[in-house]
């Protein structure tokens, strides 16, 4: 785009980058190629010079998430059965019971993966989003480094609902004692999973676009 | 041995910030990182495919042990239940979690399945330089779906849930909670083990 920077880039030189396989092919344009339109000719990926869409996608996911969160914390997440009493825990309530009793590592780590990386994950989408629609520039290297670790972490959130399988599997005594998945599971299990297509369609590549028109 | 394209220095454009490096010839074991923003761009692997394939074999091998044999025997007051993953996705499926069971059985069944069948349909032929028709579209794959394969994460749920109900019952662990332990380093190692750019360049020689 402007040759008088020393910052190059596959963007600057009109160049696509394919995801798949990483071969640069020229394009005429440093804009968008529309989807479909050219693809890569060693492995045959589409090529985009940037994620298509990637800023109004990761928003609607991001909200889809941030609403979802809501009664993924607020209904119980587990259903036992004892000897006819049933009782409904939701996730936090579930960390409050193992302080309650001693066990505070496993309180530790399902308040983090179920509490914690869900609502960073989120706020971190949510200031990466606003600060590219913003045009900044400031501290790139750092925005590019939480991006990576909400990418490694997301998967982690999981750990909780991977519990309710495991205990629904193991506690199946009939009257005596049953586990079974709450409501909450659901919109939790459906919060992870959203979140972690919201970063995959955030495309870093953005944050340093604004670096480069800046000068 | 080591004759590939990614011995070759070649340009790339980081995957991260788009920036323009000059990737110098790797010695096996070493890898380039972006000077701008860090981030890997590419990895030479020490053995060539030969690791990679080894991890794989092991990975499908042990995969196949944590899905037959039973994870955790759950005894209380004489009753001992045996539980496989495919009782616990079933489970939930019954009690109408179909979107949960679902989620569960792809992270955990259906996307490490398919990787590592993937990885051995490109690697076997690959080591002796010949390729299986289909083959891009299975690395496309693989790199698409290789986010969403859990299981080191259901390991730390089979942890979890262990020390939730130990007070309540008896547990003894199964040979396929161990199988899965030993699958987190596995999984971790082979990442680091299979470079696509080094597929990439094997499969067009190979072409």
């Amino acid at each position: 785009m402007n040759t008088s920077l020393s910052v190059i880039t596959g963007r600057s030189e009109a160049l696509l980058s394919c995801h798949a396989c990483g071969l640069l092919t020229p394009c005429s344009s440093p804009d968008d190629v529309p989807a479909g339109h050219e693809r890569c000719s060693r492995c045959g990926s589409a090529l985009h010079m940037r994620y298509t869409d990637s800023l109004n996608r990761t928003w609607a996911l991001l909200i889809t998430a941030v609403i979802l969160y809501i009664p993924a914390n607020l209904l119980p997440i587990t259903q036992t059965s004892s000897l006819g009493l049933t009782q409904d825990k939701t996730i936090m309530q579930g960390v409050i019971y193992f302080l309650q009793h001693g066990e505070w590592p496993i309180a530790v780590v399902i308040f983090t993966a179920s509490i914690l990386v869900p609502l960073l994950k989120m706020a971190v989408l949510l200031y990466l989003l606003i600060s590219v629609q913003r045009g900044s520039s400031k501290r790139a290297l750092e925005r590019t480094k939480i991006y990576r670790i909400i990418e490694f972490i997301g998967r982690w959130s999981m750990i909780d609902i991977f519990v309710v399988v495991i205990m629904v599997a193991l506690v199946q005594l009939g009257t005596l004692a049953s586990i079974a998945a709450g409501e909450g599971a659901l919109y939790f299990c459906a919060v992870v999973i959203i979140t972690m297509f919201a970063s995959a369609s955030f495309d870093p590549r953005l944050i340093w676009d604004r670096c480069e028109t800046d000068g | 041995m080591y004759d590939d394209a990614i011995l070759q220095s070649v340009v790339v454009a980081c995957p991260d910030c788009d920036l323009l490096n000059q990737v110098p010839e790797l010695v096996p074991g070493d890898s380039a990182f972006c000077i701008r923003c860090n981030a890997t761009l590419a990895r030479n692997p020490k053995d060539g495919l030969e690791r990679g394939l080894a991890l794989t074999c092991t990975a499908a091998i042990l995969f196949v042990v944590a899905n037959v044999f039973p994870f955790l025997s759950f005894g209380m007051d004489g009753l001992v239940t045996h539980t496989t993953l495919v009782t616990g996705i079933v489970g939930l499926y019954n009690q109408g979690m179909v979107f949960v069971a679902a989620v569960v059985a792809v992270t955990i069944v259906i996307v490490p399945t398919l990787v590592l069948v993937g990885l051995m349909y490109l690697l076997f032929p690959l080591r002796s330089g010949r390729c299986l028709p289909g083959s891009e579209l299975v690395i496309r794959w693989i790199i698409r779906m290789y986010a969403w394969n859990m299981v080191e994460v259901f390991m730390i749920g089979i942890v979890v849930a262990a020390v939730k109900l130990h007070t309540m019952a008896v547990l003894i662990p199964g040979l396929a909670a161990w199988s899965f332990m030993l699958l987190i380093f596995v999984f971790a190692w082979l990442s680091i083990s299979v470079d696509v750019r080094v597929l990439w360049s094997r499969l067009e020689a190979a072409r």
